[in-house]
């Protein structure tokens, strides 16, 4: 009997020898970006480059000269497939775990990103919080191979440039991809995804000698807004629009503004510390939506171009002017280009369905013609705080002179 | 019948994590779309109701097992084969658990291993601590309540400090009115998990201060609802109802997108942590539930039933569905079919027979005898 009791223990430490799923990291290809090109044909494939992370160059002991990553292809007929054909090329298993882009190529969004997202919303692996962009006008693989100078992975460095911009430029804000799905579903709408390029020679940037001079010769740079009817690219957005939609979509954190100096000769720059964007949105007459816009703004005076004496507050009033009817231009100028795009990128729908469900349950299904005639009204209040260091500026002094 | 003595503190942790056990991190009530949380909270009233009526029959008879009043209040054979009815009962959910946490296990970490050997390695679990005694499982379920509370906390601030929760997308309230949100309650809130303290009936007798043990028995049904219904409000706040829905672990993609400077990420394995020792409990307390009675129906001491009940549950795990989608529709069938008997009919009868019962012995002092083994 206690013969059984033995076997039965050394049974079990069968099932101590280490889990099934367990992959010694050694084993395992960390994959830092994917990027998806179509390949046209009669048969439309899917190109996926999946960027892998060499450890050796990496932590640089063991550095053979190489790059810090590499990138794979594969082929397939679907994302999924793309993505274990690239199996053929990498010595490794390939772990998602750690994708912090996803790049498109415009011409695969231009022709419908449905079919790419379930993958990588389904599976288990993948972060949620990777950063989603569509290269413009490129071939997503280039953007992948990118070598850049201040951080070795490339797709981290992408992460990071649109982190960075979005807090301090609010050229653009953080699209992941569940935002993605949420914008596809919007009525009358559709999602908007950050745009990069390659500024310089394509085929120069993914070789070391990108990245072993002081002048980088080609850069990875974030290059406006792309806008989506539901889930194809329908147009650009670019500077003051792409702007205006951050403020719209009340994302808009730090950014910088140029303007006038009221009615005296030279300009002001203004760095936008804070915004709040209130939306309110009136379906009382359903063939007339009209949606208001309240922005209210703090702003530090940086750069003093003129002599206007801001000692006076009534020319700080004047002054606050200026950068309402600056910021209400770029909002105005956004909309204004979704409208004539057909798309509600701004969650307008979204709105109206929370004020009045009962009157959006009718109009909902035509959203998207009721959006271009929609009437969007915008009001601006921005406050000046301060003005760094220093008050009036030397051109006073300059422009008293002769 | 050992004299087992579990105390408030432990008897509250004990329902607390059953409760929470798979219901914290599925998408609870979400038939209802965004008005979820308040199916949730009206099962909690349904919840506080059964446990009501139970504690009532436990005031009825204390020291006594359900197995052995159902006998005096439905009659010998009548009661008997309730009770065995619900020992099949309990069997067959507690083995409908154990895939539910094996499936969500392998489905979110562990893709190669079979479904076998981690529902066997759960199962071997369960059944040691059981072999311990009740007591144990009490005394662990203390230590894991403070554990679950630390993560709970943690994870909420992440939350919080992750700038991810839009309060907007539970808006429009019943948008679609109140059918929706009834009929989440009639097909599953009712049932899961409130309606599952059915079979705390069978610990209730372990109790060592009746009184303040059904005050936490209340207290844990209430706070259990009010986290679930705020858990699932968060899920549709983050992620929009839709995607909420599509999610069979919603939580998980909740807490993956949180993330403070880039530096505290991916923190589902937490979630994971919650989903196992809620699992566990769950397993356990249904199981127990099935031994206790078993043993006292058959008057074989219940230590020498854990094994084989085990590997009945074991083996039950494995064959009732062959994939996630049909256990899926199949636990759907069952509570819409079975729980409305073992949760409300039987119940209903047994309290109605209580009732009749303590009328006819008005006077009479407090049941002195006991009748189990």
């Amino acid at each position: 009997m206690k013969y059984v009791r033995v076997l039965l223990t050394l049974g079990l430490l069968v099932l101590i020898t280490g889990c099934w799923d367990s992959i010694e990291l050694n084993r395992r290809a960390v994959v830092s970006g994917v990027a998806m090109d179509i390949i046209p044909g009669k048969e439309e494939r899917i190109k996926a480059t999946l960027q892998v992370i060499v450890a050796d160059e990496i932590s640089g002991k063991t550095s053979r000269g190489g790059t810090p990553v590499s990138v794979y292809e594969g082929e397939g007929k679907t994302i999924f497939e793309a993505v274990r054909n690239t199996s053929r090329k990498v010595p490794r298993y390939l772990s998602l775990g750690h994708i912090s882009a996803i790049v498109i190529s415009e011409d695969l969004a231009r022709h419908g990103i449905r079919d790419l997202l379930d993958f990588l919303e389904r599976d288990a692996q993948v972060r949620s919080t990777s950063l989603v962009f569509i290269a413009r006008g490129q071939q997503a693989s280039d953007v992948m191979s990118v070598l850049t100078p201040l951080g070795k992975i490339p797709s981290g460095d992408l992460f990071q440039k649109a982190d960075a911009a979005s807090k301090l430029l609010g050229y653009n804000y953080r699209v992941q991809i569940d935002d993605i799905i949420r914008g596809m579903q919007a009525s009358g709408g559709g999602p908007v995804i950050n745009g990069v390029e390659i500024e310089g020679n394509i085929e120069d940037a993914s070789k070391s000698t990108n990245i072993q001079q002081v002048d980088t010769p080609s850069v990875l740079a974030l290059s406006g807004i792309a806008a989506f009817r539901k889930d194809k690219l329908v147009g650009w957005l670019d500077t003051e629009q792409s702007r205006g939609v951050t403020w719209a979509n009340n994302h808009m954190k730090q950014t910088v503004l140029v303007t006038g100096c009221a009615k005296l000769k030279g300009n002001v720059s203004y760095s936008i510390i804070r915004s709040i964007t209130k939306r309110k949105g009136d379906l009382g007459d359903p063939t007339h939506p009209k949606i208001h816009l309240d922005v209210r703004a703090q702003a530090n005076i940086r750069e003093l171009d003129c002599s206007m004496d801001i000692t006076n507050a009534d020319n700080l009033t004047k002054l606050q002017h200026e950068v309402d009817q600056n910021i209400q231009q770029m909002i105005e100028a956004s909309i204004k280009k979704a409208q004539r795009l057909h798309t509600d990128i701004f969650e307008f729908g979204d709105l109206l369905e929370r004020e009045n469900p009962k009157m959006w349950k009718k109009v909902r299904a035509q959203w998207g013609d009721l959006f271009p005639v929609t009437k969007i009204t915008c009001e601006v209040h921005t406050v000046i705080r301060s003005a760094e260091m220093r008050n009036k500026s030397y051109h006073y002094k300059l422009d008293q002179t002769k | 019948m050992e004299k087992i003595k579990c105390s408030p503190y432990q008897f509250f942790s004990l329902m607390i994590l059953f409760q929470f056990g798979t219901a914290l991190v599925v998408n609870l009530g979400l038939t209802a779309g965004r008005d979820a949380w308040m199916a949730i909270l009206l099962g909690t009233v349904f919840g506080l109701f059964i446990f009501w009526g139970f504690s009532y029959l436990y005031r009825l008879f204390p020291e006594m097992l359900p197995t052995d009043y159902n006998k005096i209040l439905l009659g010998k054979v009548a009661g008997t084969i309730v009770s065995m009815l619900y020992m099949v009962f309990f069997i067959y959910v507690a083995s409908r658990d154990l895939r539910d946490g094996g499936t969500l296990i392998l489905s979110s970490t562990l893709r190669q291993t079979p479904l076998s050997v981690v529902n066997a390695l759960m199962i071997l679990s369960v059944a040691y601590v059981l072999h311990k005694g009740i007591e144990v499982l009490a005394r662990t379920a203390l230590l894991f309540m403070v554990l679950e509370l630390i993560i709970g906390l943690f994870t909420l601030s992440l939350l919080v400090f992750s700038d991810i929760i839009h309060w907007e997308r539970l808006l429009p309230m019943l948008e679609d009115g109140f059918g929706p949100v009834w009929k989440a309650v009639i097909q599953q809130d009712y049932a899961f998990p409130f309606g599952e303290v059915v079979c705390f009936a069978s610990i209730l007798p372990f109790l060592s201060h009746g009184k303040l043990g059904i005050k936490a028995g209340y207290l844990s049904i209430l706070i259990a609802g009010l986290v679930l219904s705020f858990i699932s409000s968060i899920n549709i706040a983050v992620l929009g109802v839709d995607m909420a829905s599509r999610a069979p672990l919603p939580l998980m993609t909740t807490i993956s997108k949180a993330s403070i400077t880039e530096f505290i990420q991916r923190n589902d394995i937490l979630v994971v942590m919650t989903l196992i020792i809620g699992d566990f409990f769950k397993v356990a307390i249904y199981f127990f539930a099935a031994l206790i009675g078993t043993s006292s129906l058959s008057g074989i001491p219940y230590r020498k039933l854990i094994y084989p009940v085990a590997l009945i549950i074991w083996g039950l795990s494995l064959v009732v569905a062959q994939s996630m989608p049909e256990h899926l529709e199949e636990g759907s069938k069952v509570l819409y079919t079975a729980s409305p008997v073992f949760f409300v009919v039987f119940p209903l009868l047994l309290f109605v027979a209580g009732w009749i019962y303590s009328k006819r012995n008005r006077g009479k002092p407090q049941e002195e005898e006991s009748a189990g083994d």
